[in-house]
Parts: structure tokens; sequence; C-alpha cells
């Protein structure tokens, strides 16, 4: 008997947690955020990738020289650590802390890493 | 006398009787009685996935999981120390047969809970099953800011599954093994075509070194084409070291996740190219 209710409640907690099940596709159900209004064919290290970095990033107590490590306060230090940026700040969103970088700026970010993240 | 005589014998054979009654008690009483396996793993984890463990009734596990950073970022990270992920977890024991889980992780702000049960128990003795079957639950939540707040969001979206059945036994009491069929469902994915619902399957071993002392083996293999190719088989090495009450789990990973969901499906980190995670996971468990 004591069983009985043990199995019981076991198998409903799996059939709610199945219930609760969605299929959903974010380039489907977002299609026009996707890229309106985002160009990224243009983009600079100077003119588009420094002033996010400079105001997400390399900002005081965080990726600066002396603070957080890597030092994003240059290109150097950028360059150097592109591999962990891409995957915190557009893989796993999981930096700045204060919360992900505009869809905008990751596609920028993507594009400018896609392009060789040179310094121009 | 005649009477003297029947009752002698009717006593005599009484005595034969409650003899072989006795006889037969002894011969009962060899057959060994049913005894159910019990620390085929010193922990309710073999590293990162579920162990055939479970706690005891009105037990508290409260677990501390830490994964530092790359080894291979070399001296100037410390090898990965100064960068850390944590999962704060409580598990808590019902009966032996059912536990359950609750825990936050830093790495995507994850909260996850899992329910596990016992279907078989491995034992000895007379009728007895030579192995154990568990079944295993669980839900994640993200707790993440929205990447883009102004459209519309969904709750749904932060939500995925897990559902596992573990089949092992231990089959010494220095050497445990078991393999795990695991679905892992997330309710979102980014394009057409990628795949909601995972199927990997599982392997753990512990080999017992010393009393206190077990090297752990924790892997998963991805079955093909599910995933994209920079997603790679998490694998874990590790000690489990027990103090007491406490056990410590040393080990090296390519995986940062320490739910199943991120362990399944967003392990990017290469063995061979010293992608690897020094981590630590620390129980203590406290009887209520």
């Amino acid at each position: 008997m004591k069983h009985t209710f043990f199995y019981s409640l076991f198998f409903l907690g799996i059939s709610v947690s199945f219930s609760s099940c969605y299929y959903d596709v974010e380039s489907e159900l977002y299609p026009a955020t996707t890229l309106s209004g985002c160009d990224t064919t243009a983009v600079t290290y100077v003119s588009t990738i420094e002033p996010i970095i400079t105001s997400k990033c390399a900002i005081s107590g965080c990726h600066v020289t002396g603070a957080q490590s890597p030092d994003l306060s240059n290109y150097t230090g950028l360059k150097g650590s592109i591999d962990r940026v891409n995957v915190r700040a557009i893989t796993e969103k999981t930096m700045p802390p204060s919360g992900p970088l505009s869809p905008c700026n990751v596609l920028e970010l993507q594009a400018w890493i896609n392009r060789g993240a040179v310094n121009n | 006398m005649k009477k003297i005589l029947s009752l002698l014998i009717l006593f005599s054979f009484h005595l034969k009787l409650t003899a072989q009654d006795d006889l037969m008690d002894m011969l009962e009483d060899k057959e060994p009685p049913k005894e159910y396996s019990k620390n085929a793993f010193k922990s309710t984890r073999v590293i990162n996935s579920h162990s055939l463990e479970f706690l005891g009734k009105n037990v508290l596990d409260v677990r501390i999981l830490h994964r530092f950073g790359r080894v291979n970022g070399g001296a100037y990270e410390a090898f990965g120390i100064d960068q850390a992920r944590v999962r704060l977890g409580l598990d808590y024991g019902i009966t032996p047969r059912l536990m359950v889980g609750i825990g936050r992780s830093s790495y995507k702000k994850e909260a996850d809970a899992f329910v596990k049960y016992r279907i078989l128990w491995q034992a000895s003795g007379k009728g007895s099953i030579p192995f154990s079957l568990i079944w295993v639950s669980g839900m994640t939540d993200s707790f993440m800011k929205w990447d883009n707040p102004d459209r519309k969001n969904y709750y749904t979206s932060r939500l995925g599954y897990y559902h596992q059945l573990i089949l092992g036994r231990k089959f010494s009491e220095s050497f445990s093994w078991q393999i795990s069929p695991t679905l892992v469902h997330r309710n979102i994915v980014k394009e057409t075509g990628d795949k909601h619902d995972i199927l990997a399957i599982g392997t753990g071993a512990r080999i017992k070194l010393t009393k206190r002392v077990a090297i752990t083996i924790d892997y998963y293999y991805q079955l093909p084409n599910q995933l994209p190719a920079e997603i790679k088989n998490p694998v874990s090495i590790g000690f489990d070291i027990e103090t007491g009450g406490h056990v410590f789990q040393l080990h090296f990973t390519n995986a940062l996740g320490m739910n199943e969901r991120v362990l399944v499906n967003e392990t990017d980190g290469k063995w061979a190219k010293g992608d690897v995670h020094f981590g630590f996971n620390i129980s203590r468990v406290f009887s209520l």
C-alpha cells in the first residue's frame, strides 16, 4: 500500500513533467528581431567593438588593468582572450554579470570575431 | 504396564518429531537472509551523474560543487583557479528507495530539482535480484536575464528536463559499475532542425583503493547527429575521499555543467587540447 502510494506519486510527477515539454524554435518565434536594424557589415574594432567593451566589460572593478582577469581594456588584451570572450559573452551569455549583451551587440561581436578580430 | 509402555513410545515419538522440527529450523536458519547491497558508491553522485546510491530515510545531504576554469589557462590564470562556478544543493532521503533534491548553479544561473526512485534493489540471498534499477527525473530552470527583454518572452523557454534510467551492480567490495540511458529535453532551441530531445548513454564506475579512497569515472556518450560538432562527450575522472561525515570528490573534467541538461547539451571542452577543469564536490550528511 505504502509502495503503491509512492509509485503513484512518482509517475504523477513524471507525467506532469512531460506535459510541460515545449518544442519552440527561437528563429521561428522571433523571426523579425534576429537581424532587424542591426548592421554587422561595417563592424570595426574602434567604431563598434571598443565602445561595447568599454561600456560593458572594461569598467571600473571589472576587466581593467589590476582588476579581474582578463584585462579587456585594450585591443591586445581582448584579442588574447577572444576565445573566452566568445564563450562567456556569445555562447553562454554569462557575461556581463549584469545581463547579456543586447542581441545586436552579440551579432556585432560575433561578426568581428568571425572576420579575424582584427585591430581596424 | 501396557499403558505405561504406550505412553513411553508416544513420548519418544514426540521427542523425535520435535528434534526433527529443530533440525528443520536449523537448516532454514542456514539459508542466508536477503541482504540489500549498500555503498556501491561513496556518494549519491558518481562525479556529475546520479549514482546507484541513495540517502537513508530522513537524511539530508548538503552538497557543494565547485568547477574551476580550464587548466590550459596556464600559470597566469593559476591553471583555472582564478575562475570558478559553484552549485549548492540539498538532497533529502524520504525512504530508502526514494529521494529528492534541489540545487542552484552559478553557471547560467540555473536552478534544478530531481526525484530519484529505486525500482529494483540489488540483494543477496534467496529470491534476490543481482542488480539495481533506478529512475531519475529532473527539471532545470534558468534565471538569466532575457537576451532581449523587449520582445515577448515565455517562461517555458527557461525550462529543461531530463529522465534517466540507471542500471548497475556492485560487483565486489571494490568495484561497482552502472550504465544510464538518458533523455534530455530543452523547451527552446536556436534554429529549425536543432533537436529538442537529446539521447545519451552515461556510464560510471568506482574502483575502491582503500577503505576511504576510491577512483571514479563518469562518462556520457551522446548518440550521433544530435548536437553541433563543437559539443563533446563529457568525461570526468576523480578520487572519492571519505572522512567520517564528509565525502570529498576531487576530479578533472571537460564539463562545466553541474546538472544533466548542461552536462549533456553544452560540454565543449576537449581533453586533447587541455580544456580540462579541476573541480570538487563536498557532501555532508545530517540525520534529521
